[in-house]
């Protein structure tokens, strides 16, 4: 038996193993961005963009490949990188050889379904999309206002994608982010994901929320935020974020909104808050936040619930500006400092808090809060949590402690 | 089947890779769907309710030494009685054996290999476990020892590494109003638990009975350890509502992780390549008590037992290939998981009760 179990191996590996999934290195298309648009785009195009004859080449090449049943909604452009490109430089500069080819490929498809647009691609390139090594979905605010569910659904079920892939709105067209040719980095997805670990030196930028938490919240009806991006030719700012209800996009907020935010919810990673010095109204100090920890409190009297924030802030004072150098910064000085900066971030959450609870989502994850801690009173107000969030009580505390002052004092 | 004798330390492995399952891929939802963010507590009542058919089981082994499970349905049950209560056996154990086939290899697919046909990894699948369950429970033994320890550390490095992502809001509130669902998932849990049964079929083979206790525990503890573990860290990384919606929450959860911009960025395919070893070395178990199930069932002399070897290929994959999609895989293995926890509570007790007579009254007539 043993030697007609042997033969049986023998012949089945070389007859069924390695043959239906093996695909080249070089067969792959590498999915690395994309961007999804609303269609067909009446509005957010100038003139002259409609009237030049690629863009109309192209609008009538994703009409002729379209597969959609019914008039198309969406427009997905996915980006990919033409490896054979990678080493000629983005730009042009003394003693470097002409750019000309570009290195990447945008290719846009029309339709209704994002599994049935990922396949038209097939008929337009000679490689299989492959989404494993998707960096960045970049959708425009005008499809995230009909909502994220059906946009997302696709990428949820498939398998190649990676949880951890960074999701962006931007403001119009999201097919120009792509468009961006970086000065350093190869390619304008690589890019815009690689901002996010900034987030370490500048606040204002939402870095947490990725595809997988973005599926988390739309599942359990938690209200989310995720960062906005704007772009130029070549270059893409991540700054401020768009707010969602459900999965649909309600309004924005600033850089500064965000970094209130990420204080009260303990996402802060690091960054500078300013203040104006005591007693000196024209004064500049900076302070940049090494460690921050809060802590959301619900408290419940007669009925009423109102949470209590505690921000316990370390940090280095940094900077100072319009003061005179030779003044020294001295230990009273530093406690005044503190007690600045401290007015300075409450005032900042506050406003944060006002402008937040006016747009009625619940990004502070109050009612997850609630819900966590005051089980029992959750159960009595859960129905009608969105007509409470508008108008709960908060009460700020922030207490700064000052480590270092810097080389000079 | 090779007369094997097995050293007290292979029950450890074998008992602690037959209890780790594909059950540890899909346990998560079916508890999460039953007690939400509790079901890691219901994972822990489980782990009692299976360390109590543990120990029954070791004692039924232990006071019917000598014999597997089967052969002593058959001599306790006698031969009509025995026979009815050993077809239940034949059945369970061939089943479930095949049930882990489909749904590991529907994993596969999912995750690794998309486009290779379902029929063809089941059948390779089955060929390789086959092959190696032929050679006898040393052999199988053997080729544990081996994997387990590379299988463990994957394990507990995927739960290492997800600690980053907890959030601990996600099992919060613990137990309100929610003790009746946590005590209702324990049922499922304690099921999922279940592959310390192969103690009932490999103990006769180990040369010091004294010491196969500790192993067996120790075993026992590792598997479950992980279970909970497992099950918590899924809870505290996608909470709930997002765990119930996951088919495979623990290959989702190695799909979660990604340490900087580029590392660990494709951890699932590392994750199922390592699954396939254990779920190879689980079925094997499975697949060598299913055989042992046929042998004594059906009275087959020991020089054509090569033969019940090979009817399981076409048994196994029939069996695989029996449900019509995924959904209705998963629901079947489901259910097993609450028929496994009947036949504890049931088949087990009563074979101990049944011994204790017939020894009482053989003691009686000497």
């Amino acid at each position: 038996m043993n030697r007609f179990l042997s033969v049986l191996l023998c012949v089945s590996f070389i007859t069924f193993t390695g043959c239906w999934d093996s695909v080249s290195i070089e067969q792959r298309a590498y999915i690395i961005g994309i961007a999804i648009d609303e269609y067909p785009p009446i509005s957010g195009k100038t003139e002259s963009e409609v009237e030049s004859p690629d863009t109309a080449k192209e609008e009538m090449f994703e009409a002729a490949t379209g597969i959609h049943s019914g008039s198309p909604t969406y427009a997905m452009t996915v980006q990919l990188p033409v490896i054979k490109m990678s080493t000629v430089p983005n730009v042009q500069g003394v003693g470097s050889p002409d750019p000309g080819t570009p290195k990447t490929w945008e290719i846009t498809q029309v339709g209704n379904s994002f599994i049935e647009m990922n396949r038209a691609l097939a008929t337009r390139i000679n490689l299989l999309p492959y989404y494993g090594h998707l960096q960045v979905i970049i959708v425009s605010d005008k499809v995230a206002k009909k909502g994220l569910s059906n946009v997302l659904d696709f990428f949820a079920r498939d398998h190649e994608l990676r949880s951890r892939t960074r999701i962006f709105i931007t403001r119009g067209e999201a097919k120009k982010v792509l468009d961006v040719i970086p000065r350093i980095e190869d390619y304008s997805s690589l890019y815009l994901s690689e901002t996010a670990y900034n987030a370490k030196l500048n606040s204002q930028m939402v870095h947490w929320t990725d595809f997988g938490k973005t599926i988390q919240s739309i599942y359990s009806g938690r209200d989310f935020l995720l960062p906005i991006v704007n772009s130029s030719k070549d270059e893409i700012m991540n700054k401020g974020a768009a707010l969602f209800k459900g999965d649909k996009l309600v309004a924005t907020i600033s850089g500064r909104e965000v970094e209130a935010l990420k204080m009260i919810r303990n996402l802060f990673d690091g960054g500078i808050i300013t203040a104006k010095m005591p007693n000196n109204e024209s004064s500049i100090m900076a302070l940049e936040i090494d460690k921050l920890k809060s802590r959301i409190t619900p408290i419940i009297e007669e009925d009423n619930v109102a949470f209590k924030i505690d921000i316990k802030i370390n940090g280095d004072y940094s900077e100072n500006v319009n003061c005179p150098f030779t003044k020294k910064i001295d230990k009273s000085f530093l406690e005044e400092a503190s007690e600045a900066f401290e007015a300075s971030i409450k005032k900042q959450c506050v406003e944060a808090i006002q402008k937040v609870q006016s747009y009625g989502t619940d990004l502070f994850l109050f009612n997850a809060v609630l819900k966590a801690e005051k089980p029992s009173y959750w159960d009595k107000v859960k129905d009608e949590w969105y007509d409470i969030f508008p108008h709960v009580k908060t009460e700020v505390n922030v207490k700064v402690n000052l480590k270092q002052i810097g080389n000079i004092q | 089947m090779k007369n094997s004798k097995l050293l007290p330390i292979q029950v450890l492995t074998l008992t602690s890779s037959n209890m780790l399952t594909v059950n540890l891929l899909t346990i998560q939802q079916s508890l999460v769907l039953i007690a939400k963010q509790d079901a890691w507590i219901s994972m822990l009542l489980g782990s009692a309710i299976g360390l109590v058919n543990a120990l029954a089981m070791y004692y039924l082994s232990s006071i019917n030494q000598g014999l597997d499970l089967a052969e002593m349905t058959l001599y306790l049950g006698g031969n009509w009685f025995g026979r009815l209560l050993l077809s239940v056996s034949v059945l369970y154990v061939l089943i479930y054996s095949g049930l882990i086939i489909r749904v590991f290899v529907q994993a596969l697919q999912l995750f690794l290999i998309d486009r290779t046909p379902m029929l063809v990894v089941s059948i390779l699948l089955i060929i390789v476990i086959v092959s190696v369950v032929s050679k006898g429970i040393e052999t199988v033994a053997g080729v544990i020892d081996i994997l387990f320890p590379f299988f463990i550390l994957s394990l507990i490095l995927l739960i290492a590494i997800s600690v980053p992502q907890f959030q601990i809001i996600n099992i919060r509130p613990v137990l309100y109003k929610n003790m009746f669902n946590t005590l209702k998932a324990s049922i499922p849990a304690s099921g999922a638990l279940s592959g310390f049964g192969a103690i009932a079929f490999t103990m006769k083979y180990v040369t010091e009975q004294k010491k196969i206790l500790k192993w067996y525990l120790s075993g026992f503890f590792i598997s479950a350890g992980l279970f909970i573990l497992l099950t918590a860290s899924t809870i505290l990384v996608f909470g709930p509502e997002e765990t119930q919606r996951y088919l495979f929450p623990t290959l989702h959860l190695s799909k979660s992780i990604h340490v900087g911009s580029i590392l660990f960025e494709r951890l699932e395919a590392f994750v199922i390549i390592l699954w396939i070893p254990a779920v190879f070395t689980s079925v094997g178990i499975y697949t060598f008590t299913s055989i042992r199930n046929f042998v004594v069932f059906f009275n087959i002399k020991p020089k054509h037992e090569k033969y019940v070897s090979l009817v399981h290929i076409p048994l196994l994959l029939l069996v695989a290939m029996f449900s019509k999609n995924q959904l209705e895989a998963l629901e079947r293995m489901k259910s097993f998981d609450y028929i496994v926890v009947c036949l504890n509570f049931i088949y087990i007790p009563f074979l101990i009760i049944l011994t204790l007579i017939k020894k009482r009254r053989l003691a009686r007539v000497e």
